[in-house]
């Protein structure tokens, strides 16, 4: 489902990430551990197009990095969602706009939608705010609500930059186990945090730790080399 | 269909949104628009009024004395179908009523009663800007040269060389003018439309985030950019028509006598046109810098 080789990546003369080569499989899920500054960011924003390759190879749920347009990169965005530790939400749009926005852009029928936003909306418990606009709720419910809008879609990948990081501990852990939950049913999770208390929660997860841009460790063998 | 409805009408909804953004952008698009409608107003009765007044050339035309009368009569019915502004035409007798009567009143014409000693003559004007000739001038002179009995045509030089350098004012000026202040009135507007959609990059990130296509992003901003350019055109063409009607009127006095008219369908259209699309491309313009 992921295949990096060799890949690095700077800005300007700082390396924020140096020779990274790892593999995923459907159903996988990772935790991308380490520091600040690490590099965790560069590579999730490297593996979801927003920044261009620069070096080494990437393929992500079908799609090659290498030689894709960034004009096509909505394309891989449709199979690969991703959650930011500051939501990237609408403000100004209600919770139910913000969590049917990726349906309405891929086309779905009306009737479609309702069910899946419901249905979404139910399971992180939002249901309740479905008209509540976005700047009107907490900072756990507007997590929650980045969360919905990644996982409506059924992505085959789904990214998540530090999604517990504005959150307690109790929310933390119930957000946790919604991506567990689309883990059990195929989804592959990368999961980029530095609770270690969140990683210990899944004990079947793969962990991949950055330091300094590079990998100092990892609990499964990576395939060194390669093509 | 439904995608398209759906999107056409987030571009109204645009315009909704971030209302004082909305109307900073609306109010530059229609001062700019006005004072370019103004410029255009101004150039156009200036063109209207130069043409009235110094784009006209006349020749006069000499026959043969003696010719028969029928045969000058019909190369005045040629001359008339011609692309000309007036023909007057004088028989040897009209022409010799006017000397007469131009004379001072102890002229007695009595003796040349019986045979006027003039020739026939026609007085022909053209307008410099007619038809698509390089120099009407020029084109004309040689066709009336040519017709038969003529025996000589005479015009002002200084009056052909005053035309011909308005014409050439008007027709290789004031169209570069035009299009620079269209030019012109296209950056501002552009820059100010951007500028609007810059405020929005958010949202156009967050959109492209979730999978939106280039096209889903652009097309509301298009509409809406499309929009503000039509009605800020718009309102700039009605507080012009109000300044024509309450300024029209202002140069009607002696020796004047210029009544300032207002921009034909084909500029208003025109001007229309450009804002409309000067809007369209500034979207496309703000859209398109998202790159990723």
């Amino acid at each position: 489902m992921i295949r990096v080789r060799h890949l690095s990546h700077s800005f300007g003369r700082y390396w924020a990430l140096k020779n990274i080569t790892f593999s995923l499989d459907k159903g996988d899920f990772l935790f991308l551990t380490g520091p600040s500054g690490a590099g965790k960011t560069t590579l999730m924003r490297i593996l979801h197009g927003s920044l261009p390759l620069q070096r080494g190879k990437s393929q992500i749920a079908g799609f090659d990095l290498n030689s894709m347009h960034f004009r096509k990169l909505f394309l891989l965005r449709r199979q690969v969602a991703i959650v930011f530790q500051d939501f990237r939400i609408l403000p100004g749009q209600s919770v139910w706009d913000n969590v049917a926005l990726p349906l309405m852009v891929r086309g779905m029928v009306k009737k479609q939608v309702e069910k899946r936003v419901r249905a979404v909306l139910r399971g992180l418990r939002l249901d309740n705010k479905s008209w509540c606009l976005c700047r009107e709720i907490s900072g756990g419910e507007q997590q929650r609500v980045a969360v919905a809008r990644a996982v409506v879609v059924n992505p085959k990948v789904l990214l998540a930059d530090e999604p517990t990081g504005n959150l307690d501990k109790k929310l933390s852990l119930q957000l946790m186990e919604v991506f567990r939950q689309f883990n059990v049913h195929g989804t592959t999770v990368v999961f980029a945090t530095h609770n270690e208390e969140l990683i210990k929660s899944h004990q079947n997860a793969k962990v991949l730790s950055l330091k300094e841009g590079s990998i100092i460790d990892a609990n499964w063998p990576l395939e060194e080399g390669g093509e | 269909m439904r995608v398209f409805t759906h999107l056409l009408f987030q571009g109204l909804i645009n315009l909704g949104r971030n209302k004082w953004a909305q109307i900073f952008t609306m109010s530059a698009v229609i001062f700019v628009s006005f004072l370019a409608g103004l410029f255009l107003l101004l150039l156009f009765n200036f063109n209207l009024a130069v043409s009235k007044t110094q784009d006209k050339l006349q020749y006069q035309v000499y026959w043969e004395k003696g010719l028969p009368l029928e045969d000058v009569s019909g190369q005045w019915e040629e001359i008339a179908s011609w692309d000309i502004e007036s023909l007057k035409t004088f028989t040897p007798e009209q022409a010799l009523q006017v000397l007469v009567d131009s004379m001072s009143g102890d002229f007695d014409p009595a003796y040349l009663s019986e045979s006027s000693p003039l020739p026939p003559t026609a007085l022909v004007e053209i307008s410099m800007s007619r038809g698509n000739e390089d120099d009407p001038a020029k084109e004309i002179l040689y066709r009336l040269e040519q017709l038969p009995g003529v025996e000589r045509v005479s015009y002002n030089p200084m009056q052909m060389d005053m035309a011909r350098t308005w014409f050439k004012i008007t027709s290789r000026v004031f169209w570069p003018l035009i299009f620079f202040m269209f030019v012109i009135t296209g950056l501002v507007v552009a820059n100010t439309l951007k500028l609007n959609q810059i405020n929005r990059k958010d949202e156009v990130e967050i959109l492209s985030l979730v999978g939106a296509s280039p096209w889903y992003i652009q097309f509301p901003l298009l509409i809406t950019g499309a929009l503000q350019g039509f009605m800020g055109g718009l309102v700039s063409l009605l507080l012009l028509k109000g300044l024509h009607l309450m300024a029209r009127d202002l140069l009607y006095f002696p020796p004047l006598w210029i009544r300032i008219e207002f921009l034909p369908p084909l500029y208003l259209g025109s001007l229309l046109a450009a804002l409309t699309g000067v809007g369209i491309i500034s979207s496309l313009l703000a859209g398109g810098s998202d790159s990723r």
